[in-house]
């Protein structure tokens, strides 16, 4: 009765909550700053070509681009519907199932724990070789990797994040300097020419491409989370949407454009021999005539930075997961809990310092190479892990919109989600099929099983998993993918929401 | 006793007028005993369609007047609980703050960084008063005791908020038990808001902006 007396009024508590929200800008700028451009266009680009052999990698990340922007359509579509729309354990236990949901839910700590620790590797690596060459100071990769550690430990557990003004100002210094530093390589080109040959789509047909398809994915991992703030922004329906598309459209053409300036100004057949020469400093090597000291020491430092930034970014994300998880019990609710006082995910935050840790000292241990078997092969794996979200997230939105349309289009129900699958789903298949190649070690090597076996068993893990809370625990069950909204993780939830539920 | 005051107490050191809480969880903590201010006397019930105005008399302390009128204002806009709860946790720690300060409770203190003044302090002025939810509270669960209406209702806003742990800290696993049980039995309006209030404490911990 009162709607109808009321209204042209403004509402008090519309404008005043209207005034702390979010638009467009504001969440590219937060989503790309956690991509960290410069790690990937210097370091995952380079060790692309380095390891993979692969002259394709430019024409990959355009690609790539251009699939997992038609994946957006159905991913954004589907969070205007879920609760938890941060984490696509929710879209695949809404879309495809409780059980698949719960494999998705292993399958992303192991993904996003990989991608954080795989990064100590490039951010320790890249930190000594520069304090070695520019200062003289000799220290091991590992030790700076601990001391980045022990920064992203503490600003996690006091819930810390960089300050968006600095996000925003590290973001434009990176682009500005990733587009000067390819800018310069075209316009010096090597053989005197610039070539075109490595976007050629051919490449996308040949052999081996399957591996730097992925190394594409991995560069883009991060751009999932504009659905985070999908409660935060203006205009919920619009401004995601929005954000994702622009994220996406201007790393695909930074990424993709930077790569293929590499090509131009190392020479299209020179190009792998010489990443692999350079490896992380190829980008630096090939600019510094052209540009002298001070922006190659610039490009260095926000390269450092970038990493960092993606450090402590991927780092609250595990926190996040393992936190949702937590509270809805499904991993042990200890990892629900918060900081009293800080109000950060403490447990989660910890846990995923202490695997952290393990790794970095495993690998001291082992003298392995921080750039090959760290940075690129964990990171890598990282992304084939996402991969396989991605395509399960995918497939997830089909069967969600299959029971009911809730007022969607065909071509975001369907089409769109149907396309991105088959393509998520090739390009998952060439990935499995040639991950000798993304390692780098030969056909008959086990650790060409062993990356992608272990995701198979923490899904296998998952499934089992979901099987025994099934069992034993119907509430918890019943509730999987709610994350804070689900009723076990809630103390004054009603007493008998399963009667209820299974009732409706 | 008032509620909303006896959680700001519990929720700040009696002390130094330091918080104990995390700042969402203290905002909307105070948001949320605002509201349970006017579930007590009936004002308001709370369900999951939204905040229901039971009676539209004016309450005698003002700043239950002043939240009851936003309420009122726009009830016909039917917002969620959540977004009440969201809207009074911009200023509830503040509004109760000023309530203390009005009534001779608190003294206020500029705090500093850097020579700069960065936010401000309210400290109890008697410092027996300002612990006294606390040790009552703590003490009757530690004892088993029964609790009345109002001390359950802070019980509930310390479990929803986190404040719990403290609360009760080095207490054996049985009082948490009994703790949480003795909420359970809250009247359902009460319940129901305090289910919310935990429910957007969670969300925040989520979001990627901390403010």
């Amino acid at each position: 009765m009162p709607l109808a007396r009321t209204p042209a009024t403004a509402s008090n508590v519309a404008n005043t909550l209207a005034r702390s929200k979010l638009g467009t800008p504001a969440v590219v700028v937060f989503v790309m700053a956690a991509a960290a451009p410069l790690t990937v266009t210097a370091g995952g680009a380079t060790s692309g070509f380095a390891i993979t052999g692969s002259k394709g990698i430019p024409v990959a990340y355009l690609a790539v681009a251009v699939i997992l922007a038609l994946f957006a359509v159905g991913y954004v579509a589907m969070s205007r519907h879920v609760v938890n729309a941060g984490s696509f354990y929710s879209y695949v236990s809404r879309g495809l199932g409780k059980p698949t949901g719960v494999a998705a839910a292993f399958v992303a700590v192991l993904a996003y724990n990989a991608m954080q620790i795989g990064l100590y590797g490039g951010f320790g690596a890249v930190l000594s070789g520069w304090l070695h060459d520019r200062f003289g100071i000799s220290i091991a990769w590992w030790l700076c990797a601990l001391i980045g550690w022990a920064i992203v430990a503490v600003l996690g557990v006091l819930r810390i994040d960089l300050n968006g003004h600095v996000l925003a100002v590290m973001l434009a210094a990176e682009v500005a300097v990733a587009g000067l530093f390819a800018i310069v390589m075209i316009t010096h080109p090597a053989e005197g020419s610039v070539s075109f040959s490595t976007l050629s789509p051919s490449y996308l047909i040949a052999p081996g491409i399957g591996a730097a398809l992925v190394t594409a994915v991995t560069g883009f991992v991060g751009f999932e989370a504009t659905t985070v703030f999908s409660e935060e922004t203006r205009d919920p329906r619009r401004t995601v949407a929005r954000a994702t598309y622009i994220a996406v459209a201007i790393t695909g053409l930074l990424y993709g454009g930077s790569a293929w300036a590499l090509t131009v100004a190392s020479g299209p057949d020179k190009i792998v021999a010489d990443a692999q020469q350079y490896s992380t400093e190829l980008i630096f090597t090939l600019v510094q005539p052209h540009l002298g000291q001070f922006f190659v020491d610039l490009g260095h430092m926000l390269f450092v930075t970038s990493l960092f930034a993606a450090l402590l970014s991927f780092h609250h994300t595990v926190g996040r997961y393992l936190f949702s998880l937590g509270r809805e019990k499904v991993l042990p609710s200890f990892l629900g809990q918060t900081s009293r006082v800080t109000g950060a995910p403490k447990w989660g935050s910890v846990t995923q310092s202490v695997l952290a840790l393990a790794a970095l000292i495993g690998y001291a241990i082992a003298h392995a190479d921080p750039i090959i078997h760290l940075f690129f092969w964990v990171t890598v794996s990282g992304g084939l892990g996402v991969l396989i979200l991605m395509t399960l997230t995918s497939a997830a939105v089909i069967g969600f919109f299959g029971r009911d349309r809730l007022g969607e289009n065909t071509w975001r129900r369907i089409t769109a989600p149907a396309l991105a699958t088959v393509a998520l789903g090739w390009i998952l298949y060439l990935t499995i099929d040639q991950f000798d190649v993304l390692l780098g070690v030969t056909p008959d090597s086990p650790l060409r099983w062993l990356f992608p076996a272990s995701f198979g068993i923490a899904a296998l893990a998952g499934l089992a998993w979901a099987g025994l809370l099934k069992a034993w625990s119907p509430v918890v069950y019943e509730a999987i993918g709610m994350g804070v909204n689900a009723a076990s993780a809630n103390p004054f939830a009603p007493a008998a929401p399963l009667a209820e539920a299974r009732q409706s | 006793m008032m509620l909303g005051d006896d959680f700001f107490r519990l929720a700040h050191d009696d002390g130094t007028g330091r918080p104990r809480l995390h700042a969402k969880a203290l905002n909307v903590g105070c948001g949320a005993a605002l509201l349970a201010e006017l579930i007590s006397t009936r004002h308001i019930e709370v369900d999951d369609t939204g905040v229901l105005i039971k009676n539209r008399q004016p309450p005698e302390d003002s700043l239950m007047h002043f939240v009851l009128d936003h309420l009122v204002k726009e009830e016909g806009r039917r917002h969620s609980v959540s977004t009440w709860l969201t809207f009074f946790s911009k200023d509830a720690a503040t509004q109760i703050a000023e309530r203390l300060l009005r009534g001779g409770h608190v003294r206020m203190t500029p705090v500093r960084k850097l020579g700069r003044q960065t936010g401000l302090l309210y400290i109890p002025v008697d410092s027996n008063q300002a612990a006294r939810p606390w040790a009552v509270l703590s003490q009757l669960l530690r004892r088993h005791e029964p609790l009345a209406y109002n001390e359950l209702a802070l019980a509930g806003l310390a479990v929803a908020t986190g404040l719990e742990r403290w609360l009760l800290m080095d207490a054996p696993a049985e009082t948490f038990d009994f703790l949480h049980n003795q909420v359970a039995t809250l009247w359902p309006p009460m319940t129901c808001l305090l289910r919310y209030t935990h429910e957007v404490i969670g969300e925040a911990v989520l979001a990627h902006r901390h403010k």
